[in-house]
């Protein structure tokens, strides 16, 4: 695990890291599968010596599939707490699995494109993730690691039900996609709540960068599907590639509408925005992620050719707590937190 | 012109209906057209034919077209705590977590309506994994029929509706025939 760990800040997976499909709006898309064990309580009711049971049992199977077996078993009990943080941060781990971390685990792949959680809320939950908007290809990666894993572990499973969850909310297929996507042009045009209130109505999740509870920061949008039950993994699939894709298409416009209703001030703000982050000596979370928001609107609309969006998404990373903390090797409080996050992007943007 | 089902209501919807091979016009008011029963306990807005397998909330015109198809599963069950994991029947109402993957069968009468207010299904369609065997397949096959019969329903194509019913009223003996040897149980995990 020291391995892991050494140079971690700096270890990006590809996935958040390359341009993909539609990359100027969509940063990733992920895939989740729940499965269980057809024996064993769900993590929220079993015992102590149950959980760590389910643990030592899976962490073995796992690592014995190809997927895991050059990766990571990370040990997620044994970890400093702002090690479990820099994972979550990194989109790896849920809140769920940092909050409580005993008996809890993790495995990843070499490229950290597939990961395993395990005692979350349910026994497994498999994601897959692939840069830029990309349903299909994620669809893929995540069934072609269940296939893996049906060799190595026998799920608890209902002909009527399908895959049986801890919550009926996944029941079914298990399968949850979700894109994080960037749309400012529809925040500035004050269309978000209308469109975010139609995907509401079509059965999906709006949330922030975080997941399940947190706040939306510059302008990024986690939006999953809902529904697992009664429809198979090509429809949610197919059905999720066509309403985000229209919401790819609405923030598109929205920023072109931007843009040609008044060009100077979308340029004063992303230049100002640019400014901020090369001459700051002292800044929030909050403030870096707005600023680097409005400077990845800016790239989409050719304002800045020279910065690669895969950069973008690497400082949005690099500028959150855990990261500075394990960067400087200590923990950072108040204004030291916000000196570090400023040295970080100023190293980038006064370059 | 009131509903020509619950004989209440201000009818809103024409549903064409094929029985003994003729066509039957029928006007239901929005909430017969929705296949709710009042005492469901659903939300509304759910869509029409989506509840179709929920034993609950079943479409009382396609449940007519079904005739005998239809496929009622496992009984319904109350029970105050899962046998299996102790969990309580109350816990599920606070959390909305079961104890262990056998209390889907235990607490089947409470999850059935949760399933149809929040996937607007009550069945899986997907994959079925190896271990799972003849019995999921052909369950996954029913529900594929029955989805197949679903579109065939909204877009008027009643023969193709007929022949699908038949298929599936076949699929749903050999399976019930097979329960019946022992092959294994529906809510098997």
């Amino acid at each position: 695990m020291s391995d892991f760990f050494a140079n971690f800040t700096a270890r990006n997976p590809e996935w958040l890291t390359e341009a993909g499909p539609f990359s100027d709006v969509a940063l990733s898309t992920r895939a989740r599968l729940v499965r269980n064990l057809p024996d064993f309580p769900f993590p929220h009711h079993a015992s102590d010596v149950e959980l760590e049971t389910i643990l030592a049992d899976m962490s073995r199977r796992l690592s014995r599939l190809p997927a895991f077996s050059d990766g990571w078993d990370v040990g997620f009990a044994d970890l400093e707490a702002v090690q479990r943080r820099a994972l979550q941060e990194k989109l790896l781990a849920s809140f769920r699995l940092v909050s409580r971390p005993t008996s809890r685990g993790l495995l990843l792949s070499r490229d950290l494109s597939r990961a395993a959680m395990i005692n979350e809320e349910d026994h497994l939950r498999l994601h897959a993730f692939r840069p830029g908007f990309d349903p299909q290809g994620t669809l893929a990666s995540i069934m072609a690691l269940d296939e893996e894993l049906e060799q190595e572990v026998e799920s608890a499973f209902s002909p009527e039900w399908g895959y049986l969850t801890a919550s009926p909310t996944n029941l079914g297929t298990g399968l949850r996609l979700s894109a994080l996507l960037h749309l400012p042009g529809l925040v500035l045009v004050g269309e978000i709540e209308k469109v975010l209130n139609a995907l509401r109505q079509l059965q999906f999740s709006v949330r922030g960068l975080f997941g399940e509870g947190s706040a939306v920061r510059g302008a990024l949008f986690q939006i999953s599907n809902l529904i697992t039950l009664g429809r198979d993994e090509a429809e949610i699939t197919d059905d999720f590639q066509v309403h985000l894709g229209k919401i790819i298409t609405y923030e598109r416009s929205a920023r072109d509408q931007l843009y040609g209703r008044d060009h100077l001030g979308i340029e004063d703000m992303v230049h100002r925005s640019w400014a901020v982050l090369a001459n700051a000596r002292v800044i929030t979370a909050q403030e870096a992620f707005d600023c680097l928001s409005n400077i990845r609107l800016g790239v989409s609309l050719g304002l800045l050719p020279a910065v690669e969006p895969g950069r973008l998404n690497q400082l949005t990373v690099q500028q959150q707590t855990a990261h500075l903390e394990l960067e400087v090797g200590r923990a950072l409080s108040g204004r030291d937190k916000g000196a570090s996050r400023a040295a970080l992007l100023r190293e980038f943007f006064a370059a | 012109m009131n509903c020509h089902m619950c004989g209440q209501r201000e009818a809103t919807t024409h549903v064409l209906e094929l029985i003994n091979g003729e066509r039957k016009s029928v006007w239901l008011c929005n909430i017969c057209a929705s296949g709710r029963a009042d005492n469901t306990g659903e939300e509304p807005g759910l869509p029409h034919l989506g509840n179709v397998g929920s034993h609950s909330g079943e479409s009382a015109s396609l449940a007519s077209f079904l005739g005998q198809v239809a496929d009622t599963g496992g009984g319904p069950s109350r029970v105050a705590a899962c046998p299996e994991c102790g969990y309580e029947i109350k816990a599920f109402q606070d959390t909305n977590r079961l104890g262990c993957p056998k209390c889907y069968a235990h607490f089947r009468t409470q999850v059935l309506p949760i399933l149809a207010r929040y996937h607007r299904h009550a069945s899986h369609l997907g994959k079925v994994p190896r271990q799972a065997g003849g019995l999921a397949s052909q369950q996954g096959e029913i529900t594929r029929l029955r989805v197949s019969l679903e579109k065939s329903i909204r877009g008027e194509d009643y023969e193709e509706a007929a022949r699908l019913r038949d298929v599936m009223r076949k699929l749903i003996a050999e399976r019930d025939r097979g329960k019946a040897n022992g092959q294994g149980e529906d809510g098997a995990v």
